[in-house]
């Protein structure tokens, strides 16, 4: 069984108007996986196929191994989901919204929803009517809401539109803490670039519905880094013929590599047995803004990167 | 079995809880008790016991206008509020959620209609005490086969099923275009219309499959029946088949449409 979830060759035309073009993508259990593009390019629709809202034209949607087509029930059961603002019934009071929903699934038990009020620190208003909720208390209920049956999979839409900073920063730390300790596979959507920087392990670039490139966004990882030197072309040749593959420009005082911290460590201690100054090195820090603007403009000029 | 109970309990915590339900509860038996006091101090001695029951039963139509609301809204209200898509996201599936939503309205509508008869019989009860056990009808010969009682069970199952015809017409027109006040208000006026329209189109060749000819079904359960073109068969199998077409629509538009 393949766990998590995996979007494979999915498209969704509405009168043969394509929303979504043919978009592959996995997301693995422990990890946060984000949807990154400007409003309109398809975003939304593809968390709404994800959680069954809307019928795939072409394509497959596998959920812990069970397609979402053929066996939804199975499917949606390992799914737990917040589709835009959560909305729930403002004349019921946030215990009766979670009793509700905690009636459409199978196996959840009141204690259940006693442990994630408690977790989620919604004891003191659980009891009133949720027409009286801050969106930011809606947004926790959501999240309540939508963890209620143990999913493996969590997907999320714009889950911090209109939260205030400090909810932002709860809402994070949340999302990440269910997927580092609970390893539960979470798909977010977001245009806001910094947003995803600090929640996502590995980000999914959409344009004009389709999949642009998906990145990684660790740290540590490869990156361009340069070298302050006092004798560039002599360095330039040392590590050439040592490294062939790690440089990528030289200048009069510098030398431009591409290099995780590993292969960084190695390329100064070759530059300094050859009898090079090495004055320091600086990582080109790229920020996901950067990608996002690359990728996008790629696209425009035809190479699509997908890795 | 089981879930689908919790189902349809869901469905009443979505109801009782809302003010306006139980403001249209308390009016439904402001309205009984009134029209109760009407008749007793109107005509305080036309009827035998049985007979009361029976012809207070017309007080149904405000538990059928309180049907026609609360089947359009009980689809319409979801996409409304935004819930629908936190309902279509879970295993219960789009089929199972639509026929709760249909089967809860008819529920709390018998649990009405049950109220309305027990109130009718026990109010009733306290006018004329003696008249429980006279279980005789009235004059009319061709209707002497039945027992009072039956016939008073015929009547309100009959109303029931008025009753399931309206909310089924509002339940489809409000999972066809998620509006309240285009399912109710259209509902309201086919009630009003469809009758007319009826007479108008004749009970001849295809006009005498048109539902408004079969829809005031009470007519065949009355001690003093008039003379009918249909027979109560005939009308019930036309009326369940309307019902079963309406449902069918409604399913169709609510299991296969894309929500976003």
């Amino acid at each position: 069984m393949e766990a998590g979830l995996h979007f494979r060759n999915v498209s969704k035309r509405i009168r043969s108007k394509p929303l979504v073009e043919n978009v592959s993508f996995s997301v693995y259990p422990g990890e946060v996986f984000g949807l990154l593009g400007p409003n309109g390019a398809g975003k939304t629709t593809l968390i709404r196929l994800a959680v069954g809202l809307i019928t795939m034209s072409q394509g497959e949607i596998i959920i812990d191994g069970h397609s979402l087509r053929e066996s939804f029930s199975q499917a949606i059961q390992r799914v737990g989901a917040i589709v835009e603002t959560p909305a729930f019934y403002d004349f019921l009071t946030g215990y009766q919204n979670l009793v509700h929903y905690a009636n459409l699934s199978d196996r959840v038990e009141r204690e259940r929803i006693d442990e994630l009020v408690e977790r989620l620190n919604m004891g003191n208003y659980i009891y009133s009517k949720v027409g009286t909720y801050s969106l930011g208390m809606k947004q926790r209920l959501g999240i309540a809401q939508a963890m209620l049956h143990r999913p493996s999979v969590l997907i999320l839409d714009e889950p911090t539109n209109g939260l205030d900073p400090l909810g932002i920063k709860e809402l994070r730390e949340t999302i990440r803490q269910l997927a580092e300790r609970e390893n539960v596979a979470v798909l977010v959507s977001s245009h806001l670039l910094a947003e995803m920087e600090m929640m996502c392990d590995r980000v999914g670039i959409i344009n004009k519905g389709r999949m642009v490139s998906i990145r990684k966004l660790a740290d540590g990882d490869v990156q361009n880094r340069w070298f302050e030197v006092d004798k560039a072309d002599q360095a330039y040749t040392v590590i050439r013929t040592k490294y062939p593959h790690a440089v990528l420009a030289v200048t009069e005082k510098t030398l431009k590599v591409q290099a995780d911290p590993q292969m960084t460590a190695l390329i100064n201690e070759a530059l300094v047995q050859a009898g090079i100054a090495v004055y320091g090195i600086t990582a080109e820090s790229r920020s996901l803004e950067d990608l996002f603007m690359e990728d996008t403009e790629n696209e425009i000029s035809g190479q699509i990167n997908l890795e | 079995m089981r879930s689908l109970a919790r189902l349809i309990w869901n469905e009443y915590l979505k109801m009782i809880y809302r003010t306006s339900t139980l403001v249209m509860c308390g009016g439904l038996m402001a309205l009984i008790l009134f029209s109760f006091a009407l008749d007793r101090w109107y005509n305080p001695f036309y009827t035998g016991y049985w007979q009361a029951v029976a012809s207070q039963s017309w007080l149904s139509f405000f538990i059928m206008v309180m049907a026609v609301i609360l089947a359009g809204r009980i689809i319409a209200d979801e996409f409304q509020w935004g819930t629908i898509k936190f309902l279509l996201i879970r295993p219960a599936g789009r089929s199972r959620i639509l026929f709760v939503k249909y089967g809860a309205v008819l529920c709390f509508c018998f649990f009405l209609l049950m109220v309305l008869f027990l109130c009718s019989m026990i109010l009733n009860w306290i006018f004329q005490p003696q008249g429980v056990a006279d279980p005789s009808l009235p004059s009319k010969e061709e209707n002497g086969n039945g027992s009072a009682v039956g016939m008073v069970l015929k009547l309100y199952a009959l109303r029931m099923v008025e009753i399931a015809v309206y909310a089924g017409i509002s339940f489809m027109i409000s999972a066809l275009f998620k509006s309240v006040a285009l399912a109710t208000g259209l509902t309201f006026f086919f009630m009003l219309f469809g009758p007319e329209t009826a007479n108008q189109l004749g009970t001849s060749g295809f006009g005498s499959y048109f539902l408004f000819h079969h829809t005031g079904l009470s007519q065949y359960a009355q001690w003093n029946v008039t003379e009918s073109v249909f027979s109560l068969a005939e009308s019930l199998g036309v009326v369940l088949i309307h019902l079963a077409i309406f449902y069918g629509i409604a399913w169709i538009r609510f299991t296969k449409q894309d929500v976003f």
